[in-house]
């Protein structure tokens, strides 16, 4: 049993580290850009069929 | 034939119109039982009693109408995201037809008293099976979909709808792990308190990653849509998602607070209950900031109106939950109505509406329309679904407190201060009000019938283009 326990610890804690980096990445300068790029995307794909749909895309592209 | 300049918005179509039509018929049978609640006299027969329809409604309201709704937005959602019409159309057609024929079996199942025996898992064995091969093929069709997309980054919505597929799938199969004794009947593998456990494990989980992550999903994409802002953090968004994913699947044990299961058991589930807030409101401070410097379109947009409102239940049903987590709460709260108006603070205030607002986005964008065809009447819609909300929650709020309440009371020398139909007596009035709330939101949801109707039939049916890869900015 005792190595089963050991499993079961070293997981639990493994995936709090991987948490804990998860988290660093995520707020690190470096994702900064990327993220908000990300973020960002879905409003680029204009979904609206009729033609004055440009609106919304365009008044959100000014603003950026 | 498949047509890759397009994207596949008939299947979307299909679910997005039967999330209308089943959300009508669930909520229907749940006023049906509110009213036998209410008036017992309303149960007639072996069919048609309280026992055996109350399956009939939860399977109803979060496989039928949330599943549809999960299905429908999940298969737009990771479409126009990743630039690319759905893996297999032909595989698409099978999850909505055999979805379909999963609720069907249901509907026709529960009446009869043929069941599993386990919350919101009452399906016997040959309905087990074909939701698991229909979920493998949803898997199957998003994954892939996933897979050939056009953009490099996968947004934060894809990856709530993908967590809450793979954990469906591994929910359901663990937990219906059965032995069959006939075409009808079978037995679970697990015994005892460990049958317990893989229950509320999946309970939970049920709520956690199909009740909670998909429309989060959901909320990650219409939201900053319908705003016309980007999420307020997309770093946050991040977080919060693998938050959910570490946290949720140990919550489970708060369900069977003082039962046979180890105590050491029943504190992990409260721990990880109490830590589950803080990805909870993360999301939900999260959705709602992205309105920040626009906040004047909650006054003329009651799309948007339904989305907030969402979260704002979200919010208060994630701040309840951890709260009645606490064993000490719980001996108050559990096996009382507080449980239920918990319940329905989640899924009429959050589920539903963030639901009722995504599926209003889709509508007109599938029959080619500008927008609804009537916008008051969706304003009418969202007053009506958030009286009926507060009229349910508040009642069941008042009935459990008193339950829990009268059922504790002692006398000095020991013995009950009521009898349990002195409970039963002084929650009367509190049913009929819930049946009021329940009635509401149910007329609601035909308003949305006849306006998403409206829309269709002057509207055509259509296949949106695939838009060039948009450049990067």
């Amino acid at each position: 049993m005792e190595w089963q326990d050991l499993l079961r610890i070293s997981v639990t804690v493994l995936g709090f580290l991987c948490f804990v980096a998860l988290i660093i990445w995520a707020f690190s300068k470096n994702t900064k850009a990327e993220m908000e790029e990300a973020g960002r995307a879905p409003l680029l794909d204009d979904d609206l069929p009729a033609s004055s749909s440009g609106q919304n895309k365009t008044a959100y592209r000014a603003e950026s | 034939m498949e047509n890759q300049a397009t994207y596949n918005y008939k299947v979307v179509r299909q679910f997005a119109i039967m999330t209308v039509v089943w959300g009508i018929v669930g909520m229907l049978v749940g006023v049906v039982i509110a009213s036998q609640l209410a008036w017992p006299e309303l149960n007639f027969g072996p069919y048609f009693h309280f026992g055996r329809l109350r399956a009939l409604h939860t399977s109803g309201v979060i496989f039928a109408f949330g599943g549809s709704g999960l299905f429908a937005t999940s298969y737009y959602v990771v479409q126009r995201t990743c630039n690319v019409r759905l893996f297999s159309d032909k595989l698409a057609a099978f999850t909505f037809w055999g979805w379909q024929l999963v609720i069907l079996s249901c509907v026709i199942t529960y009446p009869l008293g043929i069941t599993f025996n386990k919350e919101y898992a009452e399906m016997e064995w040959p309905i087990k099976i074909l939701i698991a091969i229909v979920w493998v093929s949803y898997a199957v069709v998003f994954f892939g979909t996933i897979a050939k997309r056009k953009v490099k980054h996968i947004y934060v919505a894809n990856w709530f709808y993908g967590g809450f597929i793979l954990a469906v799938a591994l929910l359901h199969i663990v937990n219906s792990a059965f032995i069959p004794v006939s075409l009808w009947k079978s037995y679970s593998v697990y015994a005892g308190a460990v049958d317990a456990m893989v229950q509320w494990w999946y309970g939970h989980n049920a709520v956690g990653f199909f009740l909670t992550a998909g429309f989060l999903g959901m909320m990650y994409y219409f939201v900053p849509k319908q705003a016309g802002r980007p999420i307020y953090s997309y770093r946050l968004s991040v977080v919060h998602f693998w938050a959910l994913i570490f946290t949720y699947m140990w919550a489970g044990p708060h369900h069977l607070h003082y039962t046979a299961l180890p105590d050491w058991t029943q504190s992990l589930g409260m721990i990880f209950s109490l830590i589950l807030l803080a990805p909870s409101w993360g999301g939900m401070i999260n959705g709602i900031m992205t309105l920040s410097g626009a906040w004047h379109k909650l006054r003329t947009d009651p799309i948007l109106k339904f989305l907030i409102t969402a979260l704002s239940f979200y919010g208060m049903s994630t701040f309840e939950g951890p709260m009645m987590a606490i064993k000490t709460v719980n001996a108050l709260s559990h096996y009382t109505d507080w449980t239920i108006g918990h319940v329905h603070s989640g899924a009429l205030g959050w589920v539903a509406m963030i639901t009722i607002g995504s599926i209003y986005y889709l509508i007109p964008r599938l029959f080619n329309r500008e927008q609804m065809w009537s916008i008051k009447l969706i304003e009418v819609h969202f007053w009506i679904a958030t009286l009926g909300t507060v009229l349910y929650i508040a009642s069941m709020w008042i009935a459990g407190v008193t339950e829990g309440l009268m059922w504790r009371a002692v006398n000095p020398d020991g013995t009950l201060t009521y009898a349990f139909i002195d409970a039963v007596k002084a929650t009367h009035p509190y049913y009929i009000i819930r049946f009021l709330g329940g009635v509401l939101f149910l007329s609601g949801m035909v308003l949305m019938l006849y306006n998403t109707l409206r829309t269709a039939f002057s509207g055509t049916p259509v296949n949106a283009q695939i838009p060039a890869v948009h450049a990067h900015a």
